[in-house]
């Protein structure tokens, strides 16, 4: 897993021109020697059950093989991390900090950076990165903005269509055209999470896009010449599908775990979520109906890569590395593919040596492939965009 | 607060027996009184001064402003729609639940008070609900009056309602239903608590004189027994409509995204990613604290000017 | 009329009290429970397997509120006691600015109060630690408490101590064998509430303590926002069990003759 990096590799140069050549041997060592003993605070959303158990019981042995301990923080939401540190900085705390990583992109990394609490100049360095593709403009641009190196990435989500065949038809879920036309014609059976939750968030960006016949015009830098007829379009679209929601769209669950607790009553029968494909699980405990299926439309899911981020002030800076470097390793990566954890892997698993075992791995009857939900994936947009549209929401849906 | 004497009220012609209240020294009462002052002093009123500092513009948290000391966020409070919205909802369930927990609570204390027979055992059950968490509370309404909950099964199991979304939305819901049903559950007990601990004072005594001189109980009740238990209703209306007001963990669970009460949404603003929103968090937190002070004043005085005995 | 009427209103009262915790209790042995089954189709203890796990979240949850909640328990009775006899048995320059600052954190939310002393409790060091929670706890208990015991200390008769002092015993034997059996039933009161309000509190936890404070309400607030509410059943009866067991002890004090508790009166 630690494969010792053998002295003059050098990683593949993001395009972006900082710190091309990953640590140095001596460089390395001394960073693992720093980091025994230490104890990473690792702040990350807690809702999600299989990817608790993988961290703290897969990546938290294997953190203690080299003597650092793992404490997984769980959050309600990043933002919480995010301000956290803010409010170490705005309190002048820059050493000794609480939060040593955080499991992050999008909006929450942008914030950060527009506040300057990120450490960087580590993230391409780790010995792991050379099998992480750098020049891969979705890698090393986070929502749009540059990573820069002060962000090293985890995992590859996308998103997919929760839904019970019982009620959804196949047909239904192809396209959607397909599935928009449904919902229309059976009320009340789907919804979504109101902004700023993640994944409701996540829907009405998807919609905004299917409003306004793809995502092209709004890739780059925000505009807001070019924003406001397309909010308009998006939110015409929005409160006209609101009979067709749950509670005829007057109101919405305020996050993920509420709109999955109306999935199982059954109250609803269909929706988006980032991490569609760990439903399985509940299916499992018996929570959701054994007819749950996920679904991608041919149109695309929204998809984006998380990384993890070291705020300046975390005390255990070489730890959260070691940790960091843990998680891209091919081992780990796999291991989240096999126990079905997050959506697929942030590294190249082609360019690593368990690529054979990756290939074959089987896919559960219920589900697709990683690879299916990825294909013609919707980009992200950068954060101006989603802070922009998530407020064009709030007031013209929401608060109409 | 003219009258304020935390003490229980000792009507006039009632002979002090073998009470000596003994003024002493000063010195002596400073000791009992530091620690006290010592805490709320610097977390109390230190939190509520750094609250209205952060408000007008100090220890901004964005990197490159000037210190820019105003009222902007004053303004942007009441600006925003999300808090205006919020400002109204929170009112409505404030008062509602002050007033429907109070009514209950006399209802049932002086109901309790006149029944005999299982007396003990009805006040145990009053109890029972103020040691359960309001997070608890809420969890219980919830799972019992939502959409898909008991109560909504049963009448979809006998033909009251078809289907889930048939039954009425009392939880999550724009008026605030599910929020007061929480309320009213733990503060009706909490009420029933101090109303009966006063009923079982002195006032028995009375109650038993104007008994035996031939009063009716209609009679008893207004000369006597709620004249005297007055201050117990009285504070804890005030605490009932302090903590519905500024709750945060009940209107969270089951309240709406939009619109929320008022704690719900500083806390939104406080930790929104848009870090402007901070001071007009604390600027909202400040607006919720004057307005519940002003209003427990102004009801305290009204309520001096009607209880002239 | 009022002979059907009363018992009928009691009754539905008695029935409102534990109404609620029928679909808690339900939920926390079910296997799945799909609407519109009255009863879940299977039953399982998943629930309480993994509530009941000592390495799990809501066992540490628990003991972390226990050990803070009896903490702060400790503390503002201590505290709150000595302000309540200052209250009830003396007068002194400043009296009605002191109750007007301990009545004010009653009024005042406390999520205005924490948000403002955020930064002092980052900058020294007091935010993500237990004992920095415990210090915000403080806020709203010290009230209750001094209210509770100005009231038992109204009703309290110098008399006593001062026989007791006549006959030679020192301070602190007075104290000892004195006043505090005979004001106990206020201070187990008072110890009642301070440690209910400490174990439930969630929003002061939550800005205090961070994530890295994991007190039971934070636990179980985390599941709630999850789906699985066979796990919020299970967390929802271990969340209870602390406080109903001193409930237990201190019940008899609560609507007691020594009307300890009228001391919430006038304000």
């Amino acid at each position: 897993m630690l494969v010792a990096t053998i002295p003059g590799v050098i990683a593949t140069a993001p395009s972006s021109a900082i710190g091309t050549t990953t640590y140095t041997s001596p460089q390395w060592n001394k960073i693992l020697k720093e980091a025994k003993g230490q104890t990473v605070n690792w702040y990350m959303w807690g809702g999600g059950a299989k990817i608790n158990t993988y961290v703290n019981d897969y990546i938290g042995a294997e953190a203690k093989k080299l003597g650092i301990t793992l404490n997984q923080v769980k959050l309600n939401a990043t933002p919480e991390a995010v301000n956290k540190v803010l409010g170490e900085k705005q309190a002048g705390k820059n050493t000794g900090g609480a939060v040593d990583m955080i499991w992050i992109n999008g909006e929450n990394f942008a914030t950060g950076v527009q506040a300057d609490i990120w450490a960087c100049d580590w993230a391409t360095k780790l010995p792991n990165a050379k099998y992480v593709d750098w020049t891969n403009s979705s890698v090393n641009s986070d929502f749009g903005l540059p990573v820069n190196g002060c962000e090293a990435p985890w995992a590859t989500a996308s998103s997919g269509l929760v839904y019970d065949s019982k009620v959804v038809p196949k047909s239904a879920v192809a396209t959607l055209d397909g599935f928009i036309a449904w919902a229309k014609a059976n009320p009340g059976k789907f919804t979504y999470p109101a902004p700023p939750d993640f994944n409701g968030s996540m829907t009405v960006r998807r919609l905004f896009y299917y409003a306004n016949g793809g995502y092209s015009n709004f890739l780059g830098a925000y505009n807001a010449a070019t924003f406001t007829p397309a909010m308009a379009k998006a939110a015409t679209f929005l409160n006209d599908l609101k009979p067709a929601l749950w509670r005829k769209g007057a109101t919405y669950p305020a996050n993920i775990g509420d709109l999955e607790k109306l999935y199982a009553n059954g109250e609803i029968s269909a929706y988006f979520n980032y991490g569609a494909l760990a439903s399985f699980a509940n299916v499992k405990t018996g929570l959701f109906p054994t007819s749950t299926r996920v679904a991608a439309f041919k149109e695309g899911m929204i998809g984006n890569i998380s990384y993890v981020a070291v705020p300046y002030n975390s005390p255990n800076k070489a730890g959260a590395q070691v940790i960091a470097n843990i998680l891209q390793s091919p081992e780990a990566q796999l291991k989240m593919q096999v126990d079905g954890v997050i959506g697929s892997p942030a590294i190249v698993m082609s360019k690593t040596p368990l690529s054979g075992q990756y290939r074959s791995l089987p896919i559960h009857p219920s589900s697709v492939s990683p690879a299916t939900l990825a294909k013609n994936a919707n980009p992200e947009l950068t954060a101006a965009w989603l802070k922009a549209i998530d407020a064009g929401w709030i007031k013209d849906v929401q608060q109409k | 607060m003219t009258n304020t004497n935390i003490t229980a009220p000792t009507p006039s012609f009632i002979p002090k027996f073998g009470r000596s209240k003994t003024k002493l020294r000063e010195r002596k009462v400073i000791w009992l009184v530091l620690p006290t002052v010592a805490v709320l002093v610097t977390l109390f009123v230190g939190g509520f001064v750094f609250g209205i500092l952060q408000s007008v513009g100090f220890f901004s948290v964005i990197a490159d402003s000037e210190q820019k000391i105003s009222l902007d966020a004053y303004f942007a409070a009441f600006q925003n729609e999300t808090v205006r919205s919020g400002i109204i909802l929170t009112f409505r369930v404030a008062i509602l639940s002050t007033v429907l927990s109070t009514v209950i609570a006399l209802a049932i204390s002086l109901m309790i008070s006149r029944t005999k027979r299982f007396q003990s055992v009805l006040i145990s059950i009053t109890q029972f609900n103020i040691p359960i968490p309001h997070v608890v509370a809420a969890t219980g309404v919830l799972l019992t009056f939502s959409q898909s909950g008991i109560v909504s099964r049963l009448t979809n199991h006998f033909g009251i309602t078809d289907g889930s979304s048939d039954f009425p939305i009392i939880t999550n819901d724009p008026f605030g239903y599910g929020i007061i049903m929480s309320y009213l559950w733990k503060e009706v007990p909490f009420l029933c608590v101090l109303i009966l601990s006063a009923l079982r004072g002195p006032v028995t005594n009375l109650d038993e004189t104007a008994k035996t001189l031939g009063a009716s109980y209609g009679f008893r009740l207004r000369k006597v027994i709620l004249p005297y238990i007055f201050p117990s209703i009285l504070s804890g209306t005030i605490i009932v409509f302090a903590f519905s007001f500024g709750s945060y963990e009940v209107p969270y669970l089951l309240g709406e995204p939009y619109p929320s009460t008022v704690s719900v949404v500083a806390y939104q603003l406080y930790t929104n990613r848009d870090l402007a929103n901070r001071p007009t968090a604390m600027a909202l937190a400040t607006i919720t604290s004057v307005v519940i002070g002003l209003l427990v004043y102004a009801y305290m005085k009204l309520t001096q000017q009607e209880s002239r005995k | 009329m009022k002979l059907i009427f009363r018992p009928l209103f009691l009754g539905l009262f008695v029935f409102w009290v534990f109404f609620p915790f029928i679909s808690i209790i339900i939920w926390s042995f079910a296997a799945g429970w799909r609407f519109p089954d009255i009863l879940p189709a299977q039953y399982s203890m998943r629930g309480y397997a993994i509530a009941f796990d000592p390495n799990g979240d809501i066992i540490r949850g628990a003991i972390t509120s226990t050990i803070i909640a009896l903490i702060v328990g400790v503390i503002a009775t201590a505290i709150g006691s000595a302000a309540g006899r200052a209250i009830a048995m003396y007068n002194f320059k400043m009296k009605k600015a002191f109750q007007f600052l301990v009545l004010a954190p009653l009024i005042v939310p406390g999520l205005a109060v924490t948000m403002g002393i955020q930064i002092l409790f980052i900058k020294y060091g007091l935010s993500d630690t237990v004992r920095g929670v415990i210090l915000a706890h403080l806020i709203p208990t010290i009230p209750y408490v001094v209210m509770i015991m100005s009231g038992t200390f109204a009703n309290f008769d110098r008399a006593y101590e001062e026989q007791g002092q006549v006959l030679g015993a020192s301070r602190a034997t007075v104290l000892r064998k004195i006043t505090l059996p005979i004001v106990l039933p206020g201070l187990a009161v008072s110890f009642l509430f301070a440690f209910v309000i400490s174990w439930s509190e969630y929003i002061l936890t939550l800005l205090v303590g961070g994530a890295a404070v994991k007190t039971l309400p934070m636990v179980l607030f985390a599941f709630l926002r999850g789906s699985d509410l066979t796990l919020v059943g299970a967390a929802s009866i271990v969340f209870m069990i602390p406080p109903l067991i001193l409930l237990r002890f201190t019940s008899k004090h609560l609507v007691g003759r020594s009307s300890s508790v009228t001391g919430l009166g006038s304000v």
